[in-house]
């Protein structure tokens, strides 16, 4: 029988608290929703299909009538890797990963640490002598941005001012409702803002390269480089958008479970080395994307359950992340929880490729928060969610502190 | 430190080259190599490794793996493995996880302590990695009496001892047979006086091999285009050096894989640049007069000129020690039942004897009626844990099946080759992702209308599918569709 529950949790209602939702999903293998789409929400069952053949990210293989089949790509751009199969994702990632990471910069990320080290410092230093502040405004939100930024050597101000908050508005207009006409004609002309604004800065990189991954992706002369100008600008949409509001969203879930688990805060306090489990199991439980569309090239057996040939499906990462199959007490925040596989950042062909700068942006930060905060508190729990049901994650976070210790 | 991970589960994600640069690497899109035992200053890189690995793949081992009993000596029951490699240890390591508080002792031939093998005709090749930091970590103290160093040459069964080399012997109340295998020498006995001609099956191997190669050998030829003989050609290439491959099939692999599979294992050792000698074999060595390496003659008539050979043909287990143990033992292995203990030539269980890794002829629940030696990483591991579990269980437990499928990888010629399953059974196979010469492809064998194996070039995150379709003995060919768009679908006969 046909199911609203994916409706109810799209409804701005259920942003703070969608788990029971997520938990009465997890009841079949696969729920049918009203609208046709396949929303998978078991542990096993999303990894298996993470790796499965016979599922495409390609929404465009999906038989068109579903919300997710109703977001059309961005006008002005080719398709991102995100939503291409192989062999051209990994033409288009390859040709990306080349300036982010192994095999040919093994230590492109860690050549970022003492940027982001400072930029944490800098911020927690401004932030000195306050006892009341918006963690989001103050902390989480301009240091992913301003990482971003230098890796696409955008200057800051325009990056703060221009770009972030299109990409805001075009996050907002994405998921609640694309039959919704003025909301699908209001993101693309903010997405349309944004391409123009990247058309002009890759041009100015083209004439001026600085020390960046965009410049270097202009301008490389490597085999099957460099990618057409639309796919640089998807590609460089992608990576702005993805690459900082999901780390907003990771710095600040860590912080808002750490302070509603005092001894678990106490114990990072006490072993710095366990913000990288404590990040890990904030990834785990409050993941920064929640859902990952899908769509089946062929007919899926899940149990007893068919996936049908052209089937929209949904993976629900996060309900997944709360399986008690798979996870003891899943709705438990424990920082040195032992064999932490979860599935927030997907798996498969299509493995987050950001996730170790939002690791590591995610361990500096709450490291040093736990360090340096004297009394932190939550002034409002829950705080305000902002709208993505999919990239989810407070709008606000408001600290007191008795004390911000320097550096 | 001491650092291991499971390239079974490794799909080379990266999350450890980015976390930790100087251990890790990865060669290409899929294949990773590491350094085994870094030094103690990467530790916080390592946890942020560890932590990082998506398939939870990278173990680290405790500080004080080497330490005694902090208290009293531990008492009966004791258990005696024989074999310290991989099996060896696991099993060791896998008794004291399921509680086991008896005494330990564990024998081997060789006087080092665990360590790695698959590194030694890889990274000890192509990165010059030094074969003595490849010590194995271990998750937790073991508390075991090593007698490394020294070869076990009885087992009496009916007194329940071990005799060692130096004509001790060790009572045991379970003894453990994990003595894997040694390189197979170059038959009838042309290479003998000659210098330049060596296997590579241990660490001290592994160490002349890499003494010879910084020596600039004019050509290394390779014996043998198995997986070892392929490792071994590709890592020659990486250093530079001119190398030959030698291999009596029509195709590099074709016993394990199948020569259509391996026909395009073909292309890519020729694209690197390997003189490949297929369907032929070696008729001959020719030294100069200080009775060193310098031609090597073909069957098709040619000669190489190569100062340097390297033969891969195999392996040989090391049963002979069981001679008269009453334990069925020959070269096709150590029978053993599904809960891998021992049976004598009626078929009947040895009491308290079992056996773990290369060196066992077990059989599968997936193939009834037939004994299978798999010499893999991941089936030492596997059967480790079943013995262990089976000699920690309590009277009142049932024993265990072994229930593991065999799965492998190899990294040869800039691709990550993985494998689950039986390919060597298989009559036909399929593609059923991607196409053979493609970046990335994979293959499912079937055996009559039934799906046996899995291979993947580069394409092992999609490998856990497959596994699930060789577990269930799904239909084949299986005629799905994956999403890739440029599939070719194509069955072939598997080609041997």
């Amino acid at each position: 029988m046909a199911s609203t529950l994916f409706k109810q949790i799209l409804h701005p209602d259920s942003r703070a608290h969608p788990w029971d939702l997520y938990a009465e999903l997890r009841e079949e293998a696969v729920s049918v929703q009203d609208d046709g789409t396949h929303v998978v929400s078991r542990y096993e069952d999303v990894k298996a299909l993470l790796s499965d053949p016979r599922i495409s990210s390609d929404i465009g293989k999906a038989t068109p009538g579903t919300r997710m089949t109703a977001n059309v790509p961005t006008p002005g751009t080719a398709p991102t890797f995100i939503i291409r199969d192989n062999p051209e994702h990994d033409r288009l990632r390859g040709l990306t990963m080349r300036h982010f990471g192994p095999p040919a910069r093994p230590g492109g990320v860690e050549d970022y640490r003492p940027m982001v080290e400072w930029l944490v410092r800098e911020r927690l230093d401004n932030l000195i002598g306050r006892a009341e502040f918006d963690l989001v405004e103050e902390f989480s939100h301009p240091i992913p941005v301003r990482v971003i930024c230098h890796m696409m050597g955008i200057p800051l101000e325009e990056g703060a001012t221009i770009l972030s908050p299109l990409l805001g508005d075009v996050e907002r207009e994405f998921m609640i409702d694309p039959f919704d006409a003025e909301l699908v004609e209001a993101r693309n002309r903010h997405q349309e803002k944004a391409i123009a604004y990247l058309s002009t800065h890759v041009e100015r990189l083209r004439e001026n390269p600085g020390d960046d991954m965009l410049s270097r992706m202009i301008h490389d002369e490597g085999p099957g480089a460099p990618l057409n100008l639309h796919e640089l600008l998807g590609t460089a949409l992608m990576i702005f958008g993805a690459g900082h509001e999901t780390t907003v969203n990771l710095i600040t879930s860590s912080m808002l479970l750490l302070l509603r688990h005092p001894d678990q805060l106490a114990r990072l306090k006490a072993d710095p080395s366990l913000a990288y489990g404590a990040v890990e199991e904030a990834l785990r439980m409050e993941p920064p994307a929640h859902m990952r569309p899908r769509a089946a090239t062929a007919d899926v057996q899940i149990g007893d359950q068919v996936i049908p040939k052209g089937a929209s499906v949904i993976l629900n990462l996060a309900a997944a992340n709360r399986d008690p199959r798979r996870f003891t007490d899943p709705d438990t925040f424990d920082i040195t929880r032992p064999d932490n596989a979860h599935l927030s950042f997907a798996g498969g062909t299509h493995f987050c490729f950001g996730a170790p700068l939002g690791r590591m942006e995610g361990q500096i930060a709450v490291r040093e928060l736990s360090r340096r905060l004297v009394g932190p508190r939550l002034l409002q729990d829950p705080p305000p969610y902002r709208d993505s049901p999919d990239l989810r994650g407070p709008s606000e976070l408001r600290l007191g502190v008795d004390e911000v210790l320097p550096a | 430190m001491k650092i291991s991970v499971d390239l079974n589960r490794c799909v080379g994600y990266g999350q450890c080259v980015f976390a930790a640069p100087d251990a890790f690497t990865l060669h290409g899109s899929e294949a990773l190599t590491y350094v085994p035992n870094p030094p103690d200053e990467m530790r916080e890189q390592l946890l942020r490794a560890q932590v990082a690995c998506p398939v939870q793949a990278i173990t680290l081992g405790v500080e004080d793996a080497g330490a005694p009993a902090a208290t009293s000596p531990r008492q009966d029951p004791h258990v005696v493995v024989v074999g310290a490699s991989l099996a060896g240890l696991k099993t060791a390591e896998s008794l004291r996880e399921t509680g086991f508080a008896g005494q330990l002792t564990i024998i081997g031939d060789e006087p080092h302590r665990p360590y790695d093998r698959p590194p030694l005709t890889k990274a000890c090749v192509s990165e010059k990695l030094p074969p003595d930091r490849l010590e194995l970590p271990v998750t937790q103290t073991l508390d075991a009496d090593f007698r490394l160093g020294v070869e076990a040459v009885a087992l009496d069964t009916s007194r329940r001892l071990v005799r060692l080399a130096d004509g001790s012997s060790i009572g045991y109340d379970t003894v453990v047979i994990a003595t894997g295998t040694r390189a197979r020498p170059f038959p009838g006995g042309a290479a003998d006086g000659i210098t330049g001609i060596v296997t590579v099956r241990t660490r001290d191997d592994a160490a002349e091999l890499q003494r010879r190669l910084a020596l600039s050998p004019r050509r290394v030829a390779v014996i043998g285009a198995g997986f070892l003989g392929g490792e071994l050609a590709s890592g020659c290439r990486e250093l530079g050096l001119d190398v030959t491959l030698v291999e009596a099939q029509h195709t590099p692999l074709q016993g394990p894989l199948g020569s259509v599979v391996g026909s395009a294992v073909a292309d890519l050792a020729r694209g690197k640049g390997v003189d490949l000698r297929l369907a032929t074999t070696v008729d001959g060595f020719e030294a100069d007069d200080t009775g060193a390496l310098r031609q090597i003659r073909l069957s098709d008539g040619t000669t190489v000129e190569a100062d340097l050979a390297v033969v891969a043909l195999g392996a040989q287990r090391n049963v002979e020690w069981l001679d008269g143990s009453g334990v069925l033992a020959d070269a096709d292995g150590v029978r053993c039942d599904d809960h891998c203990r021992a049976l004598d030539e009626q078929g009947e269980i040895v009491p308290d004897v079992y056996v773990a890794g290369d060196v066992a002829a077990a059989p599968h629940p997936v193939l009834p009626g037939r004994l299978l030696s798999v010499e893999h990483w991941s089936n030492a591991l596997t059967q480790a844990k079943t013995v262990a579990r089976n000699i920690t269980r309590r009277g009142d437990q049932d024993p265990v099946p072994h229930t593991g499928l065999p799965s492998f990888w190899s990294s040869q010629f800039g691709v990550n080759i993985k494998g689950v399953g039986y390919p060597g059974i298989a009559d036909r196979v399929e593609i059923v992702q991607g196409a053979l010469g493609e970046a990335s492809f994979s293959v499912l064998y079937g055996r009559g209308d039934r799906t046996v194996a899995a291979v993947t070039f580069d394409n092992g995150r999609h490998l856990s599918y497959y596994e699930s379709l060789v577990r269930e003995g799904a239909p084949f060919p299986a005629g799905f569709s994956a999403c890739d768009d440029n599939t070719s679908h194509a069955v072939h006969p598997v080609g041997r």
